[in-house]
């Protein structure tokens, strides 16, 4: 026996002891997160809303911009010359109480910096997200505070670790292999503190499936929103995001200052798209639709006349 | 027994309108421009056409830069992209131009007439040949419009045609908005065209709209489909009984409304049940 081994538990036993422990909590908080975050069973996909889809992609920005195009698409607002909304029309039949307020907003000359910060707009912005969150899609803050409670139990454990370097360093004793396994306790307890998740598995699910059903909505597609009509461009908006408003309406977006989105063609000629302001942009969200690949080229016949 | 007997009206599947084409109830019948299939070993159809196919709509590949009107040999290859195409959708046919596209290793990028002469009907049933020999369905002849006639014309369209299909194996694609076209263009009637024309050879027909710019009907397939065109249908179809019919629209596209209106227009003046 090693007589002066720090709290009579010799190093290696201790290392062993400590990974179990860590072993046993991490396991613990990683089936809980997976309980917690799991959402309900099934959703029914086709009963989402343009505007409950881009909440659950993208967060209210997108929501807003779901909006808009709802609301630009029947004609009901315009852009003046100075870059502010302006209301060209009544209320379209399928309107949304975040509709609404957008459109109320818009007749006040709003911007759409300005929209999220209106105080019915706010309000119908946590009307959805409250509904979302009850029916399992959206993690709401009980959900998440509740999903901390592991991360704080690493914590503690980390806490130990801690504790059993500063007495080995007191003892004179090596603490190297103990570092060097809570130096990844740290980060996987700080990723799981920090990384907010904002849906639920069952939401990511649903998008998925969502961006199948939807897929003749995405931008590769040139789809025709005159044919898919308002909602059918909101649901392009928001599933696929800005991209899919930039690529149908570029002048109003332009006009309307919607947030720029980066357009890159992948190596296998599908574009794909991305957010420039990467904090918001959902994670993975790029279109997955089932590898079209509409093997470019123009769809009309034989150009100009077509003739046939 | 013709390859879509009574498949009845469809519409041209493109991706920008593929949701309202999906969602047509009644749809038996689609076309897809082959030259926008990927080719052999560059993928797979388009899911949505694969879905189509899968649920029993006749999917056919329309060529458009074959050339068979020109005076060269066809590119084996691109008469093997049509066979492809053909077997991946498991098509019932596959139609193309009789037209060329390119001549001396240059691309017109058009659908361009080709002079009615014999020595033409002989390159193009010589292209014919080569292109059924490497299918494995039948292949229908699309007539173009033109808005103008060659001076060393030999024949009349119609006899030009028939020449066409009586040397080949080959079905007729009719395209009624082109017959309407070439004789309002040309101060011609169309029904004397209908009545000289072996309709017994129909295997579709393309219905477009079209518009009329500078003293020209414009076959655009960018407009609806104008009463006289539906008016000629009608007359056609006391004539004979298309197996099937197809709307195409290839930019512009309007409302689901107004799509559904030029279906139900085409069912109505056809005779076929309504698919919308």
């Amino acid at each position: 026996m090693d007589d002066g081994a720090t709290w009579g538990i010799p190093g290696p036993t201790f290392l062993w002891l400590y990974l179990g422990l860590i072993a046993v909590v991490l396991v613990g908080t990683l089936i809980h997160r997976k309980r917690l975050f799991a959402g309900p069973d099934s959703v029914r996909v086709d009963q989402l809303t343009p505007q409950q889809v881009a909440y659950l992609s993208d967060g209210p920005r997108l929501v807003v911009y779901a909006s808009l195009t709802f609301l630009r698409q029947s004609l009901a607002i315009e852009t003046g010359p100075d870059g502010r909304l302006r209301r060209s029309g009544g209320l379209p039949a399928g309107a949304t109480s975040l509709d609404a307020a957008v459109l109320h907003a818009a007749g006040n000359g709003a911007r759409v910096s300005e929209l999220s910060a209106d105080r019915s707009v706010a309000a119908a912005l946590e009307e959805l997200r409250s509904s979302l969150e009850r029916a399992g899609l959206v993690v709401g803050p009980d959900v998440a505070r509740t999903a901390r409670r592991g991360a704080y139990l690493l914590l503690a454990v980390l806490a130990l670790g801690l504790f059993r370097v500063w007495a080995g360093v007191r003892n004179d004793r090596p603490v190297g292999n103990l570092i060097a396994i809570m130096v990844p306790l740290l980060i996987v307890s700080l990723v799981m503190l920090v990384v907010r998740r904002t849906r639920t598995r069952a939401a990511t699910n649903a998008l998925y499936d969502a961006k199948k059903q939807y897929f003749h909505l995405s931008p590769t597609q040139r789809p025709s929103w005159a044919t898919y009509g308002a909602a059918g461009a909101a649901m392009g908006v928001g599933l696929f995001g800005a991209a899919a408003l930039w690529s149908a309406d570029p002048a109003f977006a332009a006009d309307a200052g919607i947030d720029q989105v980066r357009q890159r063609v992948g190596d296998d000629g599908s574009t794909t798209y991305s957010c420039s302001t990467g904090s918001s942009c959902s994670g993975g969200s790029s279109d997955s639709g089932g590898g079209s690949s509409c093997g470019g080229g123009s769809s009309c016949g034989g150009g100009g006349g077509c003739g046939g | 027994m013709t390859p879509l007997a009574g498949r009845g009206v469809g519409i041209g599947w493109r991706p920008e309108i593929a949701g309202f084409v999906a969602q047509l109830p009644g749809l038996r019948f689609v076309e897809v421009v082959a030259e926008s299939v990927p080719h052999r070993g560059h993928g797979e159809p388009h899911p949505a056409l694969a879905e189509l196919a899968g649920a029993g709509v006749a999917v056919v590949p329309h060529g458009v830069k074959l050339s068979l009107g020109g005076a060269e040999p066809v590119d084996p290859h691109r008469v093997e992209h049509l066979a492809h195409c053909a077997r991946v959708l498991r098509a019932p046919l596959v139609s193309e131009h009789i037209a060329y596209v390119r001549a001396g290793g240059l691309e017109a990028g058009h659908l361009l007439p080709v002079p009615r002469s014999r020595a033409a009907v002989a390159a193009i049933a010589a292209n014919v040949a080569r292109t059924t020999a490497e299918l494995d369905v039948p292949l229908a002849l699309e007539p173009i419009a033109a808005l103008f006639d060659w001076p060393d014309d030999e024949l009349t369209e119609a006899q030009f045609l028939t020449e066409v299909l009586d040397r080949t194996d080959a079905l007729l694609l009719l395209d009624i908005a082109n017959v309407y076209a070439n004789a309002r263009n040309r101060g011609t009637d169309p029904l004397a065209l209908l009545a000289e024309l072996p309709l017994d050879r129909v295997a579709y027909v393309h219905v477009a709209g079209g518009s009329e710019r500078g003293g020209h009907y414009h076959d655009t397939h960018t407009d609806p489909v104008p009463v006289e065109v539906l008016e000629l249908l009608r007359e056609l179809c006391d004539r004979t009984r298309p197996p099937a019919l197809l709307l195409e629209r290839d930019g512009d596209y309007p409302p689901a409304a107004a799509l559904r209106a030029d279906l139900d227009a085409i069912s109505h003046a056809s005779g076929y049940p309504v698919i919308t």
